[in-house]
């Protein structure tokens, strides 16, 4: 018994000298703070000098911007490294129970903010987009020009600047049309009238993509172009690359433009509306 | 020529090579023949490829050296020489669009031929640095080297620094930098035949303007190409954009 009563006191103080937490005055929480302020600066000055920089290498960019979101995270996680053992002077078993019991008591009242950073390691671990992809996300399509701690922030082609919080990543599917790479699948449909001359046409729209100033094509982007028959009209869909995926709407439409400027030349007709006469039935 | 229509030719031509038994040798621009051999796969009609090798440094040598006498050529140590150092500060200059300013930026610059020579231990001499320059510039094209050379020379004497690096340091727009890679690839081209590709929304004598004053062209008779010293600075700035493949 008297066995028992040693044995749990020493468990009891053991525990208490593992979780005792230092006191905490105002200059280390001063001290703190000056940590993240300047993790956040330096986090700006990274950002904004990777940026500048991968402007200027071109096409290149987006792997230059690939370390962008694992930089932040890490001198984020450093900065926070720093306060728990340098400043609070916790020991790393200390601050793996504290950060278990943080976790959990932030978990109840801030769910969702767990959640986005959880969500942002699990997109830098995983990679379904990175920063310059051009995603779909939910309702959201545009190019990523920001994996932050909490959001993603999403350029979108009508120069709207979207922040979807990370933890979307869960619940909504990711569609990445361009995967880490700079080129980009361009889809063009293109209608035209039944009795045109189709060979003809997709010669035409097969050169005007070709020919486009924004295409790139290889082994592995090649050009297709495909035809449809419907009913009333034909349809022409050209599947091409866009070399930069900015370009993605210039490139689709020169060679929509150009396509019809020859398709006129070369009496090409445009579908032409056509309406049913189904009688009665439709009555 | 790059337009709808403009491949007719290049057509019929692959349909004669296809369709006849005579033995049929051609020579291709490198970039035209990565262009066309990705769109229309032209290398199938043509089994054998022979690609023409970078020349090396002595290769160069060699072939600028061949047309003088052994010592003719002097060649002249000067200031800049005995100051060049492995790693030099250059200064890029940096637009800020909203201030309509530009700041310098230092970069740091090696200089691979005193590098190269510093990796094994070799004695430099002022024709080596000339001639590793030459190459570096007219990334191993003999016809572009023997310009750099010719434009250098001070007859009998030649230095270093008159080699001028011409770089990329220019502000071109997505369809000045289209028209010159057209340039590029076709080698010397009419201005007509630029302005139908260029297309009537764009002014094709605006676009040539432009290059010219980056001094990355020559017009000669109407017809324009590149500045062979200029060559390097463009192939490298139109990969960037993934205009050259």
């Amino acid at each position: 018994m008297a066995d028992n009563n040693t044995t749990n006191s020493a468990i009891n103080g053991t525990i208490n000298n593992i979780i005792q937490l230092p006191t905490i005055d105002t200059g280390i929480i001063l001290n703190a703070i000056i940590i993240l302020l300047i993790a956040y600066v330096l986090i700006r000055i990274v950002t904004f000098a990777i940026t500048s920089f991968s402007e200027k290498v071109g096409v290149n960019r987006i792997t230059i911007k690939l370390f962008m979101p694992l930089l932040k995270f890490s001198i984020y996680g450093i900065a926070l490294y720093h306060i728990f053992i340098g400043i609070l002077n916790i020991s790393f078993f200390q601050s793996f129970v504290f950060s278990g019991f943080l976790g959990a008591a932030i978990g109840f009242g801030l769910q969702d903010l767990v959640a986005d950073l959880v969500g942002g390691m699990v997109i830098i671990l995983e990679k379904p987009y990175q920063v310059g992809d051009k995603i779909y996300m939910g309702e959201y399509y545009g190019e990523v020009t920001d994996i932050g701690i909490r959001a993603t922030k999403i350029f979108t082609p009508d120069a709207n600047l979207v922040s979807a919080p990370n933890n979307m990543i869960f619940t909504r599917a990711v569609a990445s049309a361009s995967a880490g790479t700079a080129e980009m699948m361009v889809v063009i449909d293109l209608y035209i009238d039944s009795d045109s001359d189709t060979v003809l046409a997709m010669k035409i729209l097969r050169e005007a993509a070709m020919t486009s100033k924004y295409v790139f094509v290889s082994k592995k982007s090649p050009l297709t172009i495909l035809l449809k028959d419907y009913p009333f009209y034909r349809r022409l869909q050209a599947k091409a690359y866009v070399n930069d995926l900015r370009y993605q709407f210039v490139f689709e439409s020169d060679v929509t433009k150009r396509a019809w400027d020859e398709f006129s030349k070369q009496g090409i007709k445009a579908a032409k509306v056509n309406i049913l006469d189904i009688g009665d039935k439709g009555k | 020529m790059r337009k709808i229509g403009g491949f007719d030719v290049l057509e019929d031509f692959l349909r004669l090579v296809v369709s006849s038994n005579n033995l049929f040798i051609t020579t291709w621009n490198l970039y035209s023949w990565k262009y066309l051999d990705e769109v229309l796969n032209i290398g199938k009609f043509f089994p054998v490829h022979i690609t023409v090798q970078k020349f090396t440094t002595s290769e160069i040598k060699e072939c600028i050296l061949s047309g003088y006498k052994q010592d003719e050529i002097k060649f002249t140590e000067d200031v800049e020489l005995e100051k060049e150092n492995l790693i030099d500060v250059i200064k890029y200059p940096f637009p800020i669009k909203p201030l309509k300013k530009s700041i310098n930026i230092p970069f740091f610059k090696i200089n691979y031929h005193i590098f190269k020579a510093r990796l094994f231990k070799k004695k430099v001499t002022t024709e080596d640095i000339i001639f590793e320059k030459i190459n570096h510039l007219s990334k191993g094209n003999p016809g572009v080297a023997r310009v750099l050379w010719q434009k250098s020379l001070e007859y009998p004497t030649i230095k270093p620094s008159k080699i001028k690096d011409l770089g990329i340091n220019v502000e071109l727009d997505y369809n000045d930098s289209f028209i010159l890679s057209i340039i590029l690839s076709m080698k010397s081209v009419k201005k007509e035949e630029l302005a139908e590709i260029a297309g009537l929304e764009y002014q094709i004598d605006e676009i040539l303007f432009g290059l010219l004053k980056w001094e990355l062209i020559s017009i000669e008779d109407d017809y324009c190409s590149i500045k062979p010293e200029a060559l390097g600075s463009i192939v490298e700035f139109l990969k960037k954009l993934r205009m050259v493949w």
